[in-house]
């Protein structure tokens, strides 16, 4: 039993490894080669787990392999537009000015309900409202609206919204979060004003603190 | 760039971890293969005690092996490996020549299976 502790923890270890080093898009929309590598790892590292008499390298080895071949492929997929298609597939348009293409369609082997399932999961009512409707290559549905059909936006209506950037959390659980501190380019002490602007004693008593480069601020004080 | 190199290095690690794994092994059959026909031409020559003497050793250096091969071979087939020398080792002490030159062929078509089972062969690939 104990080895079976020792093999799961040192194959959680290589999985959790693998994905990192596959990067951010494993995590993300998968790709159908991602989604064959991230089902084959998987099952990879099961087969040591579960049974002793099989070596670990024999798990490790095809783990190894496999995250090295699929980043090398990535990397010449970047290089060529040729190898991409011929590995991810390419995106193909079923719905064109409110209309739906039934030979791309059939083609793709979609049916009517997918379709409708995909828009309304996208708060869309209705396939008149689409100008395009495009089937990526992870299967997802992504769509341009009709002019008529789009959410109004703020420069529609001539108006001028505040600015806002991207928030960093600036403290975390009553700790200054240094890293993001100096991306702002603020130091411990402009904190710690901005904390008490908020009514708030002291940086220790925050719960959660985030801030963007335009100056919008977030603050949550720790429950007592 | 950083993965792709660090992807470059693994690939060839592991390639490389894989000659030194079948090289290990194939020189592990060679000699305990060795042993075997040693053995086996010392029992023919009705001298039991040498065989047994040959086999003592071969299975000691067998064990120590065992511990590296653990990592590349299937542990149930170096467990039968380790369950013949014995038996052919009992064999020999009951002066049973007979029940001994069959276990060591029994070893000697295990130890070609290994050996076989770890080669790059369109046989094993396919």
């Amino acid at each position: 039993m104990t080895v079976s502790l020792i093999r799961t923890l040192i194959l959680y270890v290589t999985v959790i490894a693998a994905m990192r080093l596959m990067g951010k898009r494993q995590i993300g929309e998968l790709e159908p080669s991602d989604l064959v590598i991230t089902i084959l790892i998987s099952e990879l590292a099961a087969i040591p787990m579960q049974d002793l008499g099989v070596p670990l390298t024999a798990g490790l080895i095809p783990i190894l392999t496999l995250v090295s071949v699929e980043i090398i492929i990535s990397f010449l997929c970047l290089k060529s537009r040729r190898l991409r298609r011929m590995m991810n597939g390419c995106a193909a348009i079923i719905i064109r000015g409110g209309k739906l293409d039934r030979v791309k369609m059939a083609q793709l082997r979609i049916t009517t309900d997918e379709v409708l399932e995909a828009l309304r999961q996208n708060n869309i009512a209705s396939i008149a409202d689409v100008k395009y409707g495009v089937l990526e290559p992870n299967g997802q549905l992504s769509y341009v609206l009709r002019p008529d059909a789009q959410p109004v936006t703020a420069g529609m209506l001539n108006l001028s919204p505040s600015d806002s950037g991207v928030p960093l959390i600036v403290i975390s659980d009553g700790k200054p979060v240094m890293g993001n501190l100096n991306a702002l380019n603020l130091s411990l002490s402009d904190l710690e004003k901005r904390v008490k602007k908020a009514n708030i004693p002291r940086v220790s008593d925050v719960f959660i603190m985030t801030l963007d480069d335009c100056g919008n601020q977030f603050v949550q004080k720790k429950e007592a | 760039m950083k993965r792709l190199v660090i992807a470059c290095i693994l690939l060839l690690t592991v390639t490389a971890a894989c000659i030194v794994g079948c090289m290990t092994v194939q020189h592990a059959v060679r000699d305990t293969a060795a042993v075997a026909v040693s053995a086996r031409e010392q029992a023919q020559a009705d001298d039991l005690a040498t065989c047994v003497q040959i086999l003592q050793s071969g299975q000691s250096d067998w064990t120590r092996r065992v511990r590296l091969l653990g990592a590349i071979v299937r542990h149930n087939e170096l467990n039968q490996i380790d369950v013949l020398y014995r038996r052919a080792v009992q064999a020999g002490q009951n002066d049973d020549k007979h029940e001994l030159l069959l276990q060591l062929s029994e070893l000697d078509g295990m130890l070609r299976q290994l050996a076989d089972m770890e080669l790059p062969t369109l046989g094993n690939v396919f």
